[in-house]
């Protein structure tokens, strides 16, 4: 419950900066454009338009997990957020455990707004919100989420700006895991073969929420959930490692 | 900040040495994105269907622009600018099935066709409809390759989400006749030998029998 009450006055407090109205303008301004190509054909109906819905959202997404979990860290560590949350009740661990959760709620804010904004337009430009768009988008948040835990976790290794840089480097990297993997065994060089393996195998693989990338043993869906999950408390048990000896300083 | 960047520029130096497409390869195309798909799609992430579609909107242009007609089109400009979008986007039937279609009918190059059959069915292997136009293009090469007909027909047939249907044809009949067309021809040789024989037995006229007699030599 008190970690419940820091995830609210943590989302509220990112939620109140300048930069929250920014990513509205942008989402409108990927909309219109999306729209604008609602006519053009592509030999299959609308998925021009579908595919731009999807690239435009995916990537704010991804925007928006990175800056705000760096600026959570930047809150904790020049803002001192963690004195009004210490002062609720709440022990390190808790803490941790909030800024994790107000990440994915608000990226699943974000995924809800963006699905509804969805069906109305696919509803009156195409012919509705199919099961692959919504699977598609779904996937994206899952990823966008995951980025934003590995910043997190990062940032208690290196400084903020840092783990924003790493944590992009390894999005792409592991985005194009299981391209590199296949390209690898294409050219037959054992240093790419190894490398590709090391990537897919070690680093976060977030080609596992690519779609269309190639299938796993079981349901791709599922998989990615899993992985999310597993991954997921990986790094919060990472970042509470590490945070528990911690000596925070504000400044 | 300065010592993160530098590992990545490092980092990103090394792969792209790496995975570097030849100097003449690079040469022979516009843009990277066609030089090495793969990549582009492990770089562009989920904008990768995104990119295919505009890759697509170019694509059908290079049969407009071929001068002297369809025939003198540019077949590997072709070739790579459909093997980048069954790279970027695997599901996009409609597009790589214009792009093989074209490619084993005007100028007949099979092996182009079965090249960005087989990436997009690397990608997207749980697709019955990459194997079902593989089986096509075989179907009606000039030499059609048995034994590559019967491993499709049977695959396409052991497919959970094949129901008989592609599209709006009813294929199952038409499978059945390929399967029998690529069975095996020892069992065929057989099947042939034991009802020549039975003929034999059973026709009185000598000139019949003789005829028989000289197949049944063949075939033995």
């Amino acid at each position: 419950m008190r970690a419940l009450n820091a995830c609210r006055f943590i989302l509220k407090s990112i939620l109140s900066e300048r930069a929250t109205g920014l990513f509205i303008v942008l989402a409108v301004i990927f909309l219109t454009l999306s729209l604008s190509l609602s006519d053009i054909n592509i030999a299959v109906k609308y998925k021009l338009l579908e595919d731009a819905l999807l690239a435009s959202q995916s990537f704010i997404m991804t925007l928006s997990a990175v800056f705000y979990a760096f600026l959570m860290m930047e809150k904790e560590r020049k803002g001192g957020i963690f004195v009004f949350i210490f002062v609720g009740g709440c022990n390190r661990g808790e803490y941790l455990l909030s800024q994790f959760m107000a990440l994915f709620t608000l990226i699943s804010l974000i995924l809800a707004a963006f699905l509804a904004v969805d069906a109305i337009f696919l509803s009156v430009f195409a012919e509705g919100i199919n099961e692959g768009f919504l699977s598609r988008l779904t996937l994206s948040a899952l990823a966008s989420s995951l980025l934003g835990f590995l910043t997190l976790t990062l940032s208690r290794f290196v400084s903020n700006t840092n783990s924003v840089i790493y944590a992009i480097f390894l999005f792409f990297i592991g985005s194009g895991a299981d391209e590199l993997m296949l390209y690898a065994s294409e050219e037959n060089s054992i240093a790419a073969k190894a490398l590709s393996q090391t990537v897919y195998y070690l680093l976060p693989n977030f080609s596992f929420f690519d779609p269309l990338a190639i299938t796993v043993a079981f349901s791709k869906e599922f998989f990615a959930l899993l992985y999310f999950g597993l991954y997921g408390s990986l790094l919060f048990f990472a970042a509470h490692f590490k945070f528990k000896k911690e000596v925070l300083r504000v400044g | 900040m300065a010592k993160a960047l530098g590992i990545h520029a490092v980092g990103f130096i090394l792969l792209f040495f790496l995975f570097l497409p030849s100097p003449c390869k690079q040469k022979n195309e516009s843009s990277f994105i066609y030089s090495n798909p793969l990549i582009s799609k492990a770089a562009l992430g989920s904008l990768s269907p995104l990119a295919a579609d505009f890759a697509w909107l170019e694509s059908t242009k290079i049969g407009e622009m071929g001068k002297g007609g369809t025939l003198a089109v540019n077949t590997s400009e072709f070739k790579n600018a459909f093997l980048t979008i069954a790279s970027l986007d695997p599901s996009f039937y409609h597009a790589i099935n214009y792009g093989v279609s074209f490619l084993s009918t005007i100028p007949k190059d099979k092996d182009s066709a079965y090249d960005i059959l087989d990436r997009a069915l690397s990608l997207h292997p749980n697709d019955f409809r990459f194997e079902y136009l593989k089986l096509i293009i075989e179907v009606t090469s000039e030499q059609p390759n048995k034994e590559i007909l019967k491993t499709l027909a049977m695959s396409i047939f052991a497919h959970p989400e094949f129901n008989g249907v592609f599209g709006t044809m009813k294929v199952d009949d038409f499978l059945l006749d390929i399967l029998a067309f690529a069975g095996d021809e020892h069992a065929k040789k057989e099947q042939l030998k034991k009802e020549l024989t039975w003929l034999h037995k059973n026709t009185s006229d000598k000139s019949k029998k003789a005829l028989i007699e000289t197949k049944l030599k063949e075939l033995n």
